[in-house]
């Protein structure tokens, strides 16, 4: 009896472990980063063009079909909108929603390398920087019908200016005043000069807002309740549930947006929005891990899309406690990092190693003379031994977000690499927040963090590591006085060619001073239904929903 | 009259306790390290970004005085603002208390339906294939992760026979209902093998103790003897413990909202804790003691029922 019963228990467990791996068409809970053979990435996907018109038949062909398209589109996200408001907005978490109801002046082109107008037909910029104008797109209106008045653009920008809760406040402050002196022309004075002005009209804190609405729906309900001129308004907001969009009437593109319904799932689990598209309760599936895609590409009714990203996975080390507090050490472990290995294995090929923070999408202003050394593990343990260690007996520990797989994955591959050249690296995974209070008190050594850039000038980025007070030189602790007196410089600067030269150079001392160790700039990956048409996203992250079309 | 005036007891009791808890989970939460602020704006924040936010938030006053306003409002019905939704903590826990509710009823009632009948067959057929059978379910119904099972519901019943929704929360209470289904048989696997083996080691407990004998002796019908002698009294430890599992369940299963995308009461917990939302955390903290100990008030008072013998 015991042994019938033991034999049945068994045979439970290899069951359930069967079902549970199920066949290679089945999907599989997603497994952590393990060594892959790289894929190559696919090329970004060009916007499709609606179907033409099915032509007439003739008597010796038969007609064929006009295709239809369904009315509603939905889009599985992992997080919700926090606010809805551009001026509470915290960053693509908010943006990623906000950017189907407001626009911008400008916006990056899908591939950042230039301006495009939106709200903006043409621009120009005053000699002295200090005096921007914009010929505005005729009739703009918005969602409910009104005209979008010379106050409204006022009201917006100097909320965008002095609302004290924005965290963007840094790309508005400049902004002195803001007028209509003539039809469809908006004219904005800065204070003083600053050359990135341009780029962060494309920020989200700077859109046009109705003020009537906010008058009348009052400060606290503006959070939930956004009125802009984008393509789209917002019907319903059921935190972490759904939000669902509809077609603005008034939008200045006529036909667009092509679909007229948006919806957001909210799926907080990747395995479960996984099955959401296999099972067609959502359409597209943005930024799905790159350990997924595989299972994407398998499905005879789903394919990946990738696109490239200003996404930068950064190393930082803590540059004033042991062990890194040496250069020597920082120099060497140069040399035994292997970024393409760390793409290959964390990133399965969806990513590329680069050597400077700043995105390659960013042209001029992005050094491409920087390269990182040829892999050299005996080298980099000479260099070891000749400042004074012995390798093997010197080690150190990362600190990465316990909550994002891919950092633990990036310190895995690093721990190995480093302990070919005798330094043995410990990986300790922390809560976000408690990582956050570790590295804002300087008293970690290392940590992986990441940087996008939206726009098209690394003036972000530049501010957030060259400006000591903002952030201890990005949690190095590295306090170089002329590297910080370049910066400010450089957002005074007016002449291209020098601000050019000037955040060259800054990338070059970056690069030198080995901290702030650049990894990879990873794609963004999404899982798409074979029904969806003319899928683009920016290398900032924004989805052309207004151009997204879904076959019946 | 003896039972209004232990149940009025033991309603008073509840202040200390709770005021205790208030004073606990105030200090607990600011004890771990992060910054709300710091948490909210991510870990490119501009430093004046944080400090100007913590302002705003009120973080920096006095802590005995953090203590006392959020005091002053609970007791006046005012549970706060969220530090990271901006919005009142009682428009964001009522929606999402309906939801972990409902899982939690669900979730019981199927423990209920499917424990009660196997563990008494098991403990009638003790030591036979059925009783053994039974046991071995259990076991594996506990040793399986509820992630898992979750998941492969949702393959099964979900993608592959479109019978319900693959996760998320329907919009009508049709929708809502079937959307819980999932969720509810994956929940209740643990609690199920934990009442049915519960309830057949009373039934066989009970069933050699020597009334059951003398009922039987006395020519009481087999059914009467089954429901009234061992079954009534095999259910009075297995409805306490259906009583306790059920007040753990109210905590909110963070797994099974999460797998499932319901925006259930154990996700508000654990997100409001990643976020440092103090208000959320402490409003939850709160009523989840208040649960628990009105929980424990009527599983005592249950017990007086099921058995007689116990006096209030």
């Amino acid at each position: 009896m015991k042994k019938a019963l033991a034999l049945l228990l068994a045979a439970l467990m290899v069951v359930s472990l069967m079902a549970g791996c199920g066949s290679k068409n089945e999907p599989a809970p997603a497994a952590p980063a393990t060594p892959a053979t790289p894929s190559t990435p696919s090329t970004p996907a060009t916007p499709a063009t609606p179907a033409t018109p099915a032509a007439p038949a003739t008597p010796a062909a038969p007609a064929t079909p006009a295709v239809e398209y369904d009315d509603t589109i939905v889009i599985g996200e992992v997080t919700d909108a926090l606010y809805m408001s551009p001026w509470e907005a915290l960053g693509s978490q908010d943006t990623k929603y906000q950017n189907n109801i407001y626009e911008h002046l400008v916006t990056p082109a899908y591939d950042g390398s230039k301006m495009e107008g939106q709200l903006a037909e043409s621009w120009e910029i005053s000699e002295d920087g200090l005096t921007y104008t914009f010929k505005l797109r005729p009739n703009l209106k918005f969602s409910d019908g009104s005209d979008v008045t010379e106050e409204d653009w006022q009201w917006s920008f100097y909320r965008a200016r002095d609302y004290q809760g924005s965290n963007a406040l840094t790309r508005s402050e400049m902004i002195d005043t803001v007028s209509m002196p003539e039809k469809d022309t908006l004219v904005i004075t800065l204070k003083y000069a600053c050359p990135p002005f341009i780029s962060y009209c494309s920020s989200y804190n700077l859109v046009v807002a109705s003020k009537k609405h906010f008058e009348e729906v009052g400060e606290e309900k503006f959070i939930e309740s956004p009125m802009g001129t984008g393509p789209y308004f917002m019907t319903e907001w059921k935190r972490n549930e759904h939000m669902y969009f509809e077609a603005n009437p008034y939008y200045w593109n006529e036909g667009e947006p092509k679909t007229k319904y948006l919806k957001y799932n909210i799926v907080s689990d990747e395995n479960t929005r996984y099955l959401q598209l296999q099972g067609g309760t959502i359409d597209l599936a943005p930024m799905i891990p790159n350990t997924m895609m595989a299972q994407v590409e398998a499905d005879p009714n789903l394919h990946g899309e990738t696109f490239p990203s200003t996404q930068i996975r950064t190393m930082v080390l803590n540059t004033t406690i042991a062990p890194f507090n040496d250069p020597k050490l920082r120099e060497a472990l140069r040399y035994a990092t292997d970024k393409q290995e760390i793409a290959n294995i964390v990133a399965l090929g969806y990513a590329k190693p680069v050597a400077s923070s700043i995105p390659s999408a960013h042209g001029d202003f992005f050094n491409k003379n920087i390269k990182d050394p040829e892999v050299d593990y005996e080298k980099a343990k000479q260099m070891l031994i000749d400042a004074g260690y012995t390798p093997g007996q010197i080690g150190g520990v990362i600190n990465v977000s316990a909550t994002q797989a891919i950092y633990t994955d990036i310190a895995t591959v690093l721990k190995s690499q480093w302990a070919k050249a005798g330094f043995e690296l410990t990986i300790e995974p922390l809560e976000s927040a408690t990582l956050s209070e570790k590295t804002h008190s300087l008293s970690h050594q290392a940590c992986i963090y990441q940087w996008t850039d939206g726009g098209t000038d690394p003036a972000s980025l530049l501010g957030f590591i060259c400006d000591y007070t903002e952030s201890s030189h990005w949690y190095t602790g590295l306090d170089d006085k002329d590297l910080e007196a370049m910066y400010w410089d450089s957002q005074k600067e007016i002449n291209y060619e020098k601000r050019v030269e000037l955040i060259n150079k800054m990338q070059e001392i970056i690069y030198a001073e080995h901290c702030i160790i650049p990894i990879f700039q990873a794609d963004y990956t999404y899982g798409v239904s074979d029904k969806i048409q003319g899928l683009n996203v920016s290398n900032g992250n924004r989805v052309n929903t207004y151009q997204l079309l879904k076959t019946k | 009259m003896a039972q209004l005036n232990y149940l009025f007891k033991r309603l008073l009791q509840m202040i200390p306790v709770l005021f205790f808890v208030t004073v606990l989970i105030f200090t607990m939460i600011r004890l771990i390290p992060g910054d709300p602020a710091r948490t909210l704006l991510g870990e490119m924040a501009l430093e004046e970004d944080v400090q100007r936010l913590r302002e705003l938030m009120g973080l920096n006053k006095p802590y005995t005085t953090q203590y006392f306003i959020w005091m002053k409002g609970i007791l006046t019905g005012d549970l706060g603002r969220s530090l990271v939704y901006k919005m009142p903590v009682k428009d964001m826990i009522l929606p999402r208390l309906r939801i972990t509710v409902g899982l939690t009823f669900l979730s019981m009632i199927f423990a209920v339906i499917l424990s009660f009948p196997l563990g008494y067959m098991a403990g009638k057929n003790k030591d036979k294939f059925g009783d053994q059978f039974i046991r071995v379910t259990a076991l594996a119904a506990i040793s399986m992760p509820s992630f898992w099972v979750g998941l492969l519901l949702m393959i099964l019943f979900g993608v592959k026979l479109h019978w319900f929704p693959v996760g998320g929360w329907g919009e009508t209470p049709a929708e809502q209902f079937r959307s819980l289904v999932l969720p509810a048989l994956t929940s209740c696997l643990m609690t199920t093998a934990l009442l049915m083996r519960n309830l057949r080691n009373s039934v066989v407990d009970i069933s050699i103790l020597d009334y059951v004998d003398f009922a039987r002796s006395k020519g009481i019908t087999e059914t009467r003897v089954s429901t009234m002698h061992i079954l009534r009294n095999a259910l009075i430890t297995t409805v306490t413990l259906l009583m306790m599992r059920m007040a753990w369940m109210l905590g909110g299963s963070v797994i099974i909202e999460t797998v499932f995308s319901l925006p259930g009461m154990g996700k508000l917990m654990i997100d409001s804790i990643f976020g440092r939302d103090y208000a959320v955390v402490q409003v939850l903290v709160l009523a989840f003691s208040l649960l628990v100990i009105l929980m424990n008030l009527i599983t005592d008072i249950l017990y007086s029922f099921l058995d007689p013998r116990v006096a209030l």
